[in-house]
């Protein structure tokens, strides 16, 4: 095979995240190939780098810790209404802020449904009343 | 990461200071898992608070048998994705990355590298950005990743081999390794 039919699956190669029959037909390439084996190799300094970053932690701002705490503090006092209620305040608050967009969309055709059913109110009543009275 | 279970059993417990000591212990790894996937330091803090909310919250209900570490990441790398989904779909404005505060290299190569990368991983895109850092900075695998992300190992894999490819790259951009795509075809 061609470098270039063999160069998308050296990222896998790799990694070892290719099947096994393409993995044999990629390692026969390379393993013949000077160019594929110097991709192979940077691409394979990338995943030892990789490896090592899992080691280092990123600083974290400053305050993080304190927000974090003090979030939780929130959270705790909410709690407080959680025996009277029979559900938990947190779940309400989060299941609305992971939703808020559907939650904007449905008010949003509530509204127009709304106004829609008082303007068909409203002329069903006037058609009504403008109608001369039979005796 | 490691959290004693006396600790894990004390916050269950409602014991006072023990959550605080947990938070003090954990933040720092469980931030740096964040800011890793959602490339962007502010974006980081305000997932890392909701992280600890979750993990208040799921305590209770955690089995002792499980790795709390192993269960900790899990909120994590969970918060932090459903964050990236929603900002993709345009719920949350991006901000443009910045690069992370690192600890100084001490010299050696890998170590250089690694903080070539680190900065390297702030510019892939959201979806390759993730799937990198849980396959190859975590340790997770492609179906864990999939599971995690809604979709296919498949679709998994090609993101992953592509943000390899972008931060050989970029190592290459620093003159670290041979540029890969100016290399002549040699067959």
């Amino acid at each position: 095979m061609r470098c270039d039919q063999i160069r998308p699956y050296l990222p896998g190669f790799v990694g070892g995240d290719l099947r096994p029959d393409t993995g044999d037909v990629v390692a026969a390439h390379v393993a013949t190939c000077v160019s594929c084996t110097a991709e192979s190799a940077s691409l394979e300094r990338v995943r030892t780098g990789l490896a090592v970053v899992a080691a280092r932690e990123v600083e974290p701002p400053a305050g993080l810790l304190e927000g974090i705490l003090e979030r939780t503090s929130e959270h705790t006092h909410r709690r407080v209404l959680a025996p009277v209620l029979p559900f938990a305040v947190d779940d309400v608050v989060r299941l609305v802020s992971d939703h808020k967009d559907t939650i904007a969309s449905a008010a949003g055709v509530a509204v127009v449904a709304a106004g829609a059913a008082y303007a068909l109110w409203r002329a069903v009543r006037g058609a009504r009343s403008a109608q001369p009275a039979t005796s | 990461m490691q959290v004693p279970q006396q600790l894990i059993e004390s916050v269950r417990r409602g014991e006072p200071g023990a959550f605080e000591e947990l938070v003090r212990s954990t933040h720092r790894p469980v931030y740096s898992l964040v800011y890793r996937i959602v490339g962007n330091a502010e974006d980081a803090a305000d997932v890392t608070q909701d992280v600890y909310l979750r993990v208040w919250r799921g305590l209770r209900g955690f089995r002792g048998d499980a790795n709390f570490s192993t269960w900790l990441y899990r909120v994590a790398a969970n918060a932090a994705l459903t964050y990236v989904k929603r900002r993709a779909r345009g719920g949350v404005p991006t901000e443009p990355s910045e690069l992370p505060d690192l600890p100084a290299s001490d010299g050696t190569e890998e170590r250089a590298d690694a903080e070539l990368l680190e900065q390297a991983l702030a510019t892939l895109p959201d979806s390759q950005r993730a799937v990198v850092v849980l396959k190859d900075v975590y340790g997770w695998t492609c179906d864990e990743i999939g599971k995690q992300m809604g979709t296919t190992e498949g679709a998994v894999k090609v993101r992953l081999f592509r943000a390899r490819q972008r931060l050989a790259d970029e190592l290459a951009s620093a003159g670290v390794v041979v540029p890969l795509k100016k290399r002549k075809k040699s067959s």
